[in-house]
Order: C-alpha cells, then structure tokens, then sequence
C-alpha cells in the first residue's frame, strides 16, 4: 500500500533538504594553508609555494609576504576551484608565489595573514633550504606543509624538453612542433604551438599568422578551457598551455620552411596588485585576468620549421590512384536493384577515415554502354579526434539505363596510399546486378534528375590565351553612310530649329511691344496705310462714270481722316475736320498752303458726294497729289 | 614558199608572245583589293605567317576607313602578340579601343598582353586622367558629340511648342529642364574628352627600355628608365622629342622613336 504524502509536507521536506545541504556547505570552515613543492632549492633557481584557501568565502585578496633576506618571492597568480561531492560543496583559491634563493643558507617564510569573510587567518611559516650547485634539484614528494596535507595536489609538474629560444626573455616563450619531420605528401603533420610562461599570462592571437604555403590546412578549433599544465624546463617552472593545434597536407613534395609567425601575449605588470576586481574576472591563463590591471605586451616568435615532404613511390602505384593519402574504407549503396528504361538509379559511395577527407577524390566511373551516367552530389564531413583529422565523404551518382535487360554497374575502384603501412591500397564496390524494365520511350532525362542542380557540372577554364583575330572585312552598307551623315543632319536640324525660335521669339517680343503700344503703331503704320490707300484710289480714280466719281471722293475722304486719325492716335469720334484743320495750323503753321489745300480737298469731296456734279480727272489727280503731299510733309515732321 | 611559211610562223609567235606579256603583265598589274589583302593576311595567319599577315595588315591600316581600321589593328595586335612583340600588340589593341571603347575582345586580349610586361607601373595619375580612364574612356568623342546635338534638337523643338503656345505656362518644368540638364552634362563630358584629346595624347613605350631624360636632349640627367608596351601621356611634342607624364606622375623626355602614338 502506498502512503500519500500531503503537499505541504513534502514542500517542508524539499526545503529541509536544501536547508541541511546548505548549512553543510556553510558549516565547511575557513583555512587557510602554505606550502612549497620543495625544501631543497639550488641558489639561482627557485621553488613554488602556495597559499591555498580552503572554503573560503568571498572576496580574498592575494597575501602579501614581508621581505626576507637574501630570499625573493614573486607572486605568480591565482586560481580558483569548486567541488561538489555527494552534495558537499567545497571550494579553494590558490595564490602562487616563486621563491628564489640568492645566498646559501636555509630560510623561513614568515606566517602571513590573510583576511577570509572579515576574520584573519594566519598561514604556517615555511622552511626551505639554498643549496650550492648548477643541477637541477628534483622535486620533493614530501611537502614542507602543516594542514596544508590533507589536500591533495593538483598541479604536477612534468619535465619538458622545449628550449627557450636564445638571447630571449627565458621567463616566457612559445614553441611551435611538428608531428613529425618527414612525410608523405598530402600525408597529414600536426603543427602545434605551445606558451611556456612563469608569468600571468594572457594569450592575445597571433600578431602575424604561420606562412604555410604548400600546405592545405585544416585548423584545429580552441578549447573554451585551454589545456595547461605545470612543466619544469632546466629548474624552472612554467605554466604550459596549447594555444593552436593546425594539421597539414602537403600538396608538393620538397623541403619546406614553416615560417612559424609571431604570438602576441600580455604579462601582467605588477604581480602584487590585487584587488576586488579580481574575484570577479579571476587571474585565469586565457580568460582575461584582471581587466583594470596593467599589462605588458610581449610578442613571441617560436623557432622556424623545417618539414622534408617525400614523393609518393612509383612502385605498386594503381591505375585508379588519383593522390589520396590516409585510411580508408569505402560503402556503397544501390538505392533499387530494378529499375525502368530511361529512370535513375543512385549509387551512394562513402569514404571514411583518417587523412584529408575533404580533398578525397571520386572514384573513376567507366564509360558504360547502355548507360547515362551524371556525377551528382558530394559532401565531406570532418571531424577531429584528438590529434587526428578524419570523416567521411559521400558521392552520389546516378545511372540511367537505357537499353532493356539483366545489366551490371560494375566495381568503381578508388585507390589510396597509407603512409603507416608505406604502401597502396584499392578498394572496390560490389559487381552489381539491375534489372532493367521495359519503360517509356524517349532517351530524354526524366526531369527529376535533370532539375536537380547537383547532377549539372560546373565548366572548367582548361587554358588562356588571345581571342581569335576578326575575319570579316567590313562592307560599307547604307545604314553606316546614314550614320555617317547624322551628325551633320542634327546639326542643320538644330541650326533650323534655332532660326525657327529665334523668328518665334522676335515675333512673340513684337506682338506683346505693339500691344503694350498701340498708339504708337498706329502712328508708325499711318504713312504706310495712306500709301495703300492712294494706290487703290488711283485705280479708282481711272473710272469715268458718276458712281466711280463719287466712291473715289468717299475713300478719299475716308482714306485722308484716317491718316490724321492714325498719325495722332486720335479715336474715330475725335477726328472731325475742324480738328484736322486745328491740328495741321498748329504743325504746319495757319498761313502754310497744304492747310488751304487740305480744306479745298474736304470741300470738292463734299462736292462730289452731295452735289453729285461731274468733276473733271484733273481735280482727281490733284486730289491725290495734296493727299500724297500733305502725308508726306507731315511724315517728315517729329 | 618554206621561207614566207617561217616568216608566217615567226610573225605568229611573236605577235602570241607579246599578247601573253602584255595579258601577263596586265593581270599582274591589277591592284589587288584591300578586302583580298585581308583575306590573304588572315590566311597567313591561320597558317602561322604571323610576320607576313602583319606586314600586309600594317599596310592596309593607313588608308582604311574607320571600321575596317578596328578590325585591322585588333588582327595586326594579335599578330605582334603571337610574334612575341607586346609592345606593338598593346599599341594595335590601344588603338582597337581608341576607335571603339568597347571593343571586348581587344580588351581581353590587351589584359592578356599587359600581364606578360616585365614592368609595371604604380598607378597615380591625378583625379582628370583617372576619371578619363573610368568614365570618358568608355565612351567615344563623336557618340558624345552626336548625344549633345540630338538632346539640343530636342531641347530646341520642345521649346518651340512652348513659344508656339498661345498663352504658354512655366518654361523650366518637365521636361524641359531635364533635358536641358542632361544636356549641360553631355556638354561637359563632351568638352571634358576634347580638352583631354587635345592636351593628353596618349602613347605606348615601343623600346624595350626606353631612356626618359630631363630634358629633350640626351645631355639631360636621365630620369628614369621605361619599359616596352607601357603607356605613357604625350603632354609636348619637338621635333624628335616628346615630354611624357607616366602614371605615376612623373614628367619627362622620351624620343619620339620610342613612342607609338595611339591616335592615328
């Protein structure tokens, strides 16, 4: 029978549990515990010691040692580490100081205190002893520690063979390998960069990147949390740590020189100066450090590589061959076994292993009868297992059978070298069998396969060189004598069109200047109207009867208050003989005989008109000359 | 009768003979046609004469007509390119692209010529040149002058309408003012491409390392040496001399010699 719990019973026995978990973290006390790696240290050379604080809680700053004679000791940096065991969390931060001997003598590092959640906690104080002498001084197993044993350590110190390179700084350096110094080509070689530092060090990249022309590159991504460990080179420590792993395919063989570029670092300048900021952005190797402290920038240039790329042999060396080098097995796949005339068929060949996967080449497929074959789809997948690069490609290609019947696809081949065993290999598909099916006619592709892009190839540029020269001799045709003569017909049409806007334009200026002055071409017009008017009065005058008589002394009349009128821009209403009369006194002068005349003229017209008397032709003619001659003795006046 | 039959038969050859020499010498007299020249050059040159179909191309190029003159020089350039004189196939393509700025198969071919130069010059020339070089390079004078008359045409027959109207409304509205200000743009362009015509003529390096001095005489300090198929501008001519500005503005003096002249 199962016992139900209520709900707020198993809250309270949920928050207990955090409670108890809690309050047993919490209940870890603080310590605090100094040791050295050694007790014995050759004078020149130094030793390490550490200050770890073992569940401490909040911010703690690095202790700071008093001066000890004839003893320097260096603060190296920090690192912190968190614990969680069957529920128990348990923390610790670790200050690293190098100790350095100058005099023979055996020395003790003084208790210092260091301050944990607003509570002093002092260190034990340590012994080492200087001995003379140029050799390395191994390091103890035993510990010169007091509480200090019960933790275990977590930094070993291994012996490494890398040299600082010379006449540099020997307190920190790079160092840049192969795998090995003599390969295959497009066998795979590991180059790998490595820091060496006593410092607190930040890896910034590479200032200038490795020159690795010949090779064809696959790089290796950074861990998040970069490999270091602790190594002693000629009696010094260092801080070890792998920043680029880059494997290479050579693509030539020869002798190579890997220019190895430049690394850029930064080392923290004062490596006493501690403050908050340091909890929070820690003194790690690669994650920054302290963000406010000062830095120095030392750029790092590993020692050059040389690399002997042997040529494949020629022996054994397979018709299928195609410049493949690493392990390989090869799959194959036929998607159906029967098949419809004219339907595709896909072969799915995958290659896997360890070398240059995704330089891998397709296997040759033959020339088969019967057969439309079209090389479809690849994709490589790489991956990287430890120092290795390896994966699989995959080709895909399809076959459509054309003739009827029991057909084969036969073996593809693909051939290898294995640098491990030094020698060639071949692998091949199975014979396969496909029965083709009668199917529609019509050697067209079906469009299945014609749509898929993967099945086109991409052209090839195979050579350069000139265009071919131009063998066609022009022949003069009509549309290039046409061509020819456009510019000269829109010059002359341009040339017509100026001279057509430019009469438009005067006549327009002249249109609105005798609208704006009507006066003043009436008066302009008067002599030239008067002259159209004698002329038509002389043919008149021609006519001998009594009507023809009378009509001439009414356009003469008619013709001669018009002048006036329009000479003095006076309106119809104004223009009265007494007028005139009054007009011509003033301008010609009352005693002037044209006046006399003028009046005689109006009299006989009247004459003419009322009287209907018969004139004689000489009073017609002199009629005209007193009209011509007064027109043309008022025109002359201003 | 044996005699009159050898007098006969002597009168007969001879009158033959001199019938055969004068159809012989007429035939060989006929002037061959530029268009068969070209034809026969480019049958020396499908055959690999290239040294014989460039002496007939460059003998037919002066009294050519303009269309014929592309297409001789672009033939006479390949065959200088495959005789191995670069310098004389960069100064026939320049002149392919002189007459025709489109040319695209002189333009791939002078690319293909100018990356076998052993020199090469750094490219400064001053804002005028590099924007010949850019826009008014790709465009010929006449076009530029043909585009100029027919957008004033048009400007001119667009405001004829507008005079023409009885009550017309504003005068620089569309399209009058665009035209008139693609017009003020052709304009320029077409009197910025005189003006460099006329004041940078250009011209290829033909010597193979050509002497640039400081002045037009080989007493002058030399300045410089050039190498063949480069090009360089003409900026003052003497008789025998000619003050070039390379391309990366340096001025000096080459023989006229050495220089091809690109306009013909």
């Amino acid at each position: 029978m199962k016992t139900k719990f209520p709900f707020h019973f198993r809250v309270f026995a949920l928050v207990a549990m955090i409670a108890s978990t809690g309050a047993l973290a919490v209940a870890a006390e603080a310590r605090v515990v100094a040791s050295l790696d050694r007790s014995q240290v050759v004078v020149g050379k130094e030793a390490f010691l550490t200050v770890r604080v073992l569940d401490g809680q909040g911010n703690i700053q690095a202790p700071t040692f008093p001066p000890v004679r004839d003893l320097d000791i260096h603060y190296a940096g920090r690192a912190s580490r968190m614990t969680l065991i069957n529920g128990v969390s348990s923390s610790s931060l670790e200050f690293s100081y190098v100790v350095a001997p100058r005099q023979i003598g055996v020395y003790t590092i003084p208790s210092v205190n260091v301050t944990v959640a607003g509570k002093m906690l002092a260190t034990n104080a340590l012994q080492v002893e200087a001995v003379a002498g140029s050799g390395y001084v191994p390091a103890t197993t035993q510990r010169t520690s007091g509480a200090g044993s019960a933790v275990p350590s977590t930094q070993s110190v291994k012996e490494s063979k890398a040299q600082p390179p010379a006449g540099a700084d020997n307190r920190i350096f790079a160092e840049a390998q192969i795998s090995k110094p003599s390969v295959y080509q497009n066998e795979q070689v590991l180059l790998s960069y490595a820091l060496y530092t006593s410092f607190d060090t930040r890896y910034e990249g590479f200032e200038s990147e490795p020159e690795l022309s010949g090779f064809w590159i696959e790089e290796f991504p950074l861990e998040k949390d970069v490999p270091r460990e602790m190594v002693s080179i000629n009696g010094r420590r260092y801080i070890k740590a792998d920043i680029k792993k880059v494997a290479l395919f050579p693509t030539a063989p020869g002798k190579y020189t890997i220019q190895t570029g430049k690394i850029k670092t930064t080392i923290k300048q004062d490596q006493r100066q501690d403050n908050v900021f340091d909890e929070f952005f820690n003194d790690s190797f690669f994650n920054g450090g302290n963000f406010f402290s000062k830095r120095e920038t030392r750029i790092l240039a590993p020692r050059t590589l040389e690399i002997e790329v042997k040529p494949l042999p020629e022996a054994g060396k397979p018709q299928s061959f195609q410049g493949d080098v690493g392990r390989y097995r090869m799959n194959a796949v036929l998607d159906r076994s029967e098949v419809k005339q004219n339907e595709p068929v896909k072969m799915t060949l995958t290659i896997e292993g360890a070398g240059n996967v995704d330089r891998v080449n397709r296997p040759r497929i033959p020339d088969l009868k019967g057969f439309r074959i079209y090389e479809a789809d690849s994709k490589s997948e790489v991956s990287r297992i430890g120092d290795q690069i390896s994966g699989r490609k995959t080709f895909e290609v399809v076959f459509i059978p054309r003739d009827e019947g029991k057909m084969f696809i036969p073996p593809l081949e693909f051939s290898f070298f294995d640098p491990v065993l030094g020698q060639y290999q071949t692998l091949r598909t199975p014979n396969y069998p496909l029965t083709v099916l009668k199917g529609e006619e019509g050697p067209a592709i079906p469009d299945s396969v014609l749509t898929q892009t993967t099945v086109k190839k991409d052209i090839q540029i195979e050579s350069r060189d000139i265009r071919y020269i131009d063998t066609g001799w022009p022949v003069s045709s009509l549309l290039s004598k046409v061509a020819d003569k456009v510019g000269g017909v829109l010059l002359a049409l341009n040339l017509f069109a100026l001279f057509g806007l430019g009469w438009l334009a005067y006549r327009r200026a002249q249109n609105s200047h005798r609208s704006q002055n009507q006066g003043l071409y009436r008066t302009k017009q008067a002599k030239s109207n008067a002259i159209r008017e004698i002329h038509a009065l002389k043919k008149l005058a021609r006519a001998r009867d009594i009507a023809s008589q009378t009509e001439f002394f009414e356009c003469l009349e008619r013709a001669m208050s018009q002048y006036f009128s329009d000479k003095w821009n006076w309106s119809t209403y104004e223009t009265t003989r007494a007028g005139i009369e009054r007009q011509l006194h003033g301008i010609l002068g009352a005693s002037h005989p044209l006046c006399q005349e003028i009046s005689g003229v109006y009299q006989l017209c009247d004459e003419a008109r009322f009287a209907r008397a018969m004139m004689p032709d000489s009073s017609k003619e002199l009629t005209l000359r007193v009209f011509r001659d007064v027109v043309n003795r008022l025109e002359r006046e201003k | 009768m044996r005699n009159f039959n050898f007098l006969f038969c002597r009168k007969y050859f001879a009158v033959t003979l001199l019938f055969c020499c004068v159809f012989g010498v007429c035939v060989s007299a006929r002037a061959e046609a530029p268009h068969e020249k070209f034809d026969r050059a480019n049958r020396l040159y499908q055959t690999g004469n290239y040294a014989e179909a460039a002496e007939i191309y460059d003998a037919l190029a002066p009294d050519a007509s303009l269309a014929q003159k592309e297409k001789i020089y672009f033939n006479l350039g390949n065959s200088r390119y495959r005789l191995g004189q670069l310098s004389l196939a960069i100064l026939n393509y320049e002149r392919v692209l002189d007459l025709n700025p489109r040319h695209a198969d002189a333009k791939y071919n002078l690319r293909a010529a100018k990356a076998k130069l052993e020199y090469k010059i750094e490219d400064r020339r001053d804002f005028f040149i590099r924007f010949h070089g850019l826009v008014l390079g790709w465009i010929k004078t006449v076009e530029l002058r043909l585009a100029a008359l027919g957008l004033s045409f048009l400007f001119l027959l667009l405001s004829l309408i507008w005079l023409s109207q009885v009550r017309p409304g504003s005068f620089w509205v569309f399209p009058r003012l665009e035209i008139f200000s693609i017009l003020l743009l052709v304009i320029a362009l077409w009197g910025s491409k005189v003006f460099y015509e006329m004041h940078y003529q250009e011209a290829i390096v033909l010597a193979t390392e050509a002497d640039v001095h400081y002045g037009p005489s080989r007493d002058n300090q030399s300045l410089m040496k050039l190498g063949g198929g480069l090009k360089v501008f003409v900026v003052d001519r003497r008789e025998e001399w000619s003050r070039v500005l390379t391309w990366n503005g340096e001025t000096g003096w080459m023989r006229n010699s050495d220089l091809g002249q690109i306009k013909t």
